[in-house]
């Protein structure tokens, strides 16, 4: 019981949810939220391939980009961008 | 017993909360013959560990087919519920969802405004919706109204192992329901979920009292038996109860002397 799945609740946070994502700067880099947790990451970096970077095994995960989910069919085609929040979800024990 | 499109063959649901061990949840999985577990979503925060769980329960032994039936638990509000339902499907692959949203974390007690707002939106989309709730008619009939599958009135309060607090207002649920009745939370007993299933519920969803039994699959198997008692003692009819005695022997009176 009780496992945080909280949507964001502050104007800032909302704002930062649907702010319109931008291109990173010369570094080849952008700066993006990874559960919680500021990241860097190689522009152009998918989903797909951020995940796989990051977990031990994505079966039965879910992905929230800026708050929407994103079914795993569309992990390949979804690039992240400057300042994107993406939240990783998976099953625990609960009644 | 039918809810939606899936028939059940066990009426006994278990939550996969508090167990010490996942081989204590498989344990009680096989001796409850469940054919539904319900499980949470969480943000993942250990990496590596990454959905153990999941994967042993989706790797059951031989001959053994569960069902997951996620929660939204953490929800607070309809919209939190809804967004949990949809990593929910993501994860699990499937529409089922058990609603539940509690704002207040003493009693953990459902919000109804919220729950019914949250199913109506979840049944426009598709989900199969059995929605944790108060021990009230009304808000079940209006749970069914929407469109929910099932309803799944509380006994007593989340994990207190009270048993029925409100026997009056459940017998009311079932006997208005056109859809499942599953009693769920609070089950301490199996003699309580013998006692729901005798009052003529469709089932019980029952986690703590298996879960922190000191051997949860003996206590599983007890929770089967005694929701088999209660269903089969439904299925007959109890002989209604009387004020007064009634002679289990013949009164003949044969130690007295002919009048």
């Amino acid at each position: 019981m009780n496992s945080s799945i909280s949507q964001p609740e502050t104007d800032v946070a909302k704002e930062n949810a649907l702010q319109i994502s931008m291109p990173s700067d010369s570094t080849g880099t952008i700066k993006i939220r990874f559960n919680n947790q500021i990241m860097h990451c190689p522009q152009n970096i998918t989903v797909s391939e951020l995940l796989q970077r990051e977990l031990d095994n994505s079966l039965g995960v879910a992905v929230a980009l800026n708050y929407i989910v994103v079914p795993q069919t569309q992990w390949t085609s979804s690039v992240l961008y400057e300042n994107d929040i993406l939240d990783c979800f998976m099953a625990i024990a609960g009644g | 017993m039918k809810i939606a499109d899936k028939t059940f063959n066990s009426r006994l649901f278990l939550g996969t909360g508090k167990y010490a061990h996942s081989k204590q949840l498989v344990s009680a999985v096989v001796a409850s013959e469940t054919e539904l577990v319900t499980m949470a979503v969480a943000r993942v925060s250990d990496t590596v560990a990454t959905n153990t769980l999941y994967r042993t329960l989706n790797d059951m032994p031989s001959g053994i087919q569960i069902d997951f039936l996620p929660n939204t638990s953490g929800a607070r509000n309809a919209k939190e519920a809804i967004y949990a339902a949809e990593l929910a499907r993501q994860i699990f692959g499937t529409y089922w969802v058990k609603l539940e949203i509690h704002p207040e974390r003493k009693y953990l007690l459902p919000d109804p405004l919220e729950t019914v707002k949250a199913a109506e939106h979840l049944v426009k989309k598709g989900f199969v919706v059995l929605p944790y709730c108060s021990c009230d008619p009304m808000l079940c009939r209006r749970l069914q109204d929407v469109g929910c599958d099932a309803v799944m009135p509380l006994a007593s309060p989340i994990g207190s192992l009270g048993g029925i607090s409100s026997t009056a207002m459940l017998q009311i649920i079932i006997e208005q329901a056109q859809v499942p009745v599953i009693v769920d939370a609070g089950l301490g007993a199996p003699s309580h979920a013998t006692q729901a299933m005798e009052m003529g519920a469709d089932a019980v969803l029952v986690n703590t009292a298996i879960a922190v039994a000191s051997e949860p699959d003996k206590m599983a198997s007890a929770f089967k038996q005694g929701v088999q008692a209660g269903r089969t003692a439904y299925e007959l009819r109890l002989t209604p109860q009387s004020e007064e005695a009634s002679a289990t022997t013949p009164m003949t009176d044969f130690l007295r002397e002919e009048s």
